[in-house]
């Protein structure tokens, strides 16, 4: 069931996530371009114009960047609470799964726009001043690349495994923020029964991870003090510190993930109401 | 021996804030017989549909179809039309057809292909692209083709034409199993008088009246239409 779900989801979103990946390496290439126009460029004036074209796609880029998660917020009250829930809902399935496949489908989605948005962004910063000193302008992503590579030579753990526990907590981080949102989004909908439409759902998406994150870093803030006797800054100086401090990270976003999840699944079995 | 109704609500309530859309609302259901649900404006039809399709949660009551409270094992049995379109405008009516082949055991994919091809529409154009009417088609022809030991239909002609109306009427007469039994809400009495077996009356959130539509013509000597008007007379 879970496979047939993914696949409805998925076709859902495609329609909004195939222009989005499209449109920010466009604006992205755009943005590039100009820059690289301006190191060819000497009159002040032309340079004021060039330039701000090169904001304006600036601004358009970051907002196409806010746009997805917010899509994704959109799409899911749109499937489970407006008209679509009236289908959606009354599916023999249970509703972990309706939920669950909800979930995986943000996250993939999420994971292959992190990948747009960092080659979008390199190129776009890096574009120009590559140009201006005759390199081509993908040579930014090879010094980024040989940087990192440096950090992780002096990090006190073996670089493949400081570099899966960073992934790891990133993946991790990103499920807790949509099982956030998709809450606040479900507890928005059981408070205002369909009344306060999809702006209840995001008022109750940034309250809820806003005391879920502030909760965590209490008790991320209690362990690195109090148990490893370190600041979480000086926790990345040693081997089994940063191990513990990541470790922890993880477990407790991981809990916290599964915890919010299954709170909003007995949300939406019990609570609900669709207006 | 005794046999398990088909739907059994008991003291159902519900309000919304302080306003009661039901109040102690009990009814019990057998198989095989067409029910109009009937009363005015806000008397509490869709909120006792969407309670028993499991949309709803009641303040007090139960409801059991076939011994199962509404959930996922009784979504498998009963098929639920809203009054609203829910099937997604981004879909075409092929993939409405496949979703519902996809998620439901009993749905009969030829049966809805016929439905809409009797029916004009066509399968590869995006349902928001249809008009109202069209799209309230497709999903009539969607319900109706499966299989479902209940049908729940919520106003399913009121947005329709007359010559639609009529093809709607005869199926839902034709298409639901001798075992099944399908609850009509509506307000365009005179065209589904022919069709119903039974009716029930509902004022206020409350049953007024629930009988058998053959035996109560008999009795009164009145068409259901004028017993309603009768019985709901502003």
């Amino acid at each position: 069931m879970l496979r047939k779900l993914l696949k409805y989801d998925f076709l859902s979103l495609k329609r909004y996530l195939i222009p989005l990946y499209c449109l920010t390496p466009v604006l992205a290439l755009l943005a590039g371009m100009i820059s690289w126009l301006t190191t060819k460029i000497r009159q002040p004036l032309v340079i004021l114009g060039v330039q701000s074209i090169f904001w304006f796609l600036v601004v358009a880029l970051f907002l196409s960047v806010a746009l997805l998660p917010v899509l994704l917020v959109v799409s899911y009250y749109k499937g489970l609470y407006s008209d679509t829930g009236y289908l959606t809902l009354l599916l023999p399935v249970k509703r972990r799964l309706l939920i669950l496949s909800k979930l995986i489908c943000a996250f993939f989605s999420l994971l292959v726009y992190i990948a747009v948005a960092f080659f979008s962004f390199g190129f776009m910063l890096t574009a120009g001043t590559a140009a201006a000193l005759g390199r081509n302008p993908f040579y930014a992503y090879v010094i980024f690349f040989r940087s990192i590579g440096e950090i992780l030579a002096t990090a006190p753990v073996h670089p493949a495994l400081l570099v899966f526990e960073l992934l790891v907590y990133i993946f991790v981080w990103l499920i807790l923020e949509f099982s956030n949102y998709y809450f606040g989004v479900t507890l928005g909908a059981v408070v205002f029964q369909g009344k306060g439409k999809i702006w209840g759902g995001i008022l109750f998406c940034i309250a809820v991870d806003t005391a879920v994150s502030l909760v965590l870093s209490l008790i991320e803030f209690a362990i690195s003090g109090g148990i490893i006797g370190v600041g979480s800054a000086s926790a990345f100086e040693n081997s089994l510190t940063m191990q513990i401090f990541l470790l922890v990270g993880i477990v407790l976003r991981l809990a916290a993930a599964v915890g919010v999840y299954f709170l909003n699944v007995r949300m939406t079995e019990k609570k609900l109401n669709l207006a | 021996m005794q046999t398990q109704p088909l739907l059994s609500v008991n003291g159902l309530t519900k309000y919304y804030g302080a306003f009661p859309s039901l109040s102690d609302f009990s009814l019990t259901l057998t198989e095989g017989k067409i029910v109009a649900l009937l009363g005015p404006n806000g008397s509490g039809k869709t909120t006792l549909l969407k309670i028993i399709a499991g949309l709803l949660t009641p303040n007090a009551g139960s409801v059991s179809i076939l011994g199962c409270p509404p959930g996922e094992e009784a979504r498998g049995v009963v098929a639920y039309l809203p009054d609203r379109i829910s099937v997604p405008g981004w879909m075409s009516s092929e993939q409405a057809i496949s979703y519902f082949a996809d998620f439901y055991a009993d749905f009969d994919r030829e049966k809805a292909g016929a439905m809409l091809a009797d029916l004009g529409i066509p399968l590869d154009k995006p349902l928001g692209k249809l008009s109202k009417g069209m799209r309230e088609k497709v999903q009539l022809s969607l319900v109706m083709s499966r299989r479902a030991k209940l049908y729940l239909l919520d106003e399913p002609i009121s947005g329709v034409d007359p010559a639609a109306r009529e093809y709607i009427l005869r199926t839902i007469l034709t298409c639901h199993a001798p075992d099944s039994t399908v609850l009509i809400s509506t307000h365009l009495i005179a065209d589904v008088e022919e069709v119903i077996d039974e009716f029930v009356f509902i004022r206020e959130g409350r049953l007024l009246c629930y009988d058998s539509a053959d035996e109560a013509r008999k009795r009164e000597g009145k068409t259901l239409d004028e017993m309603f008007r009768e019985a709901f007379r502003c």
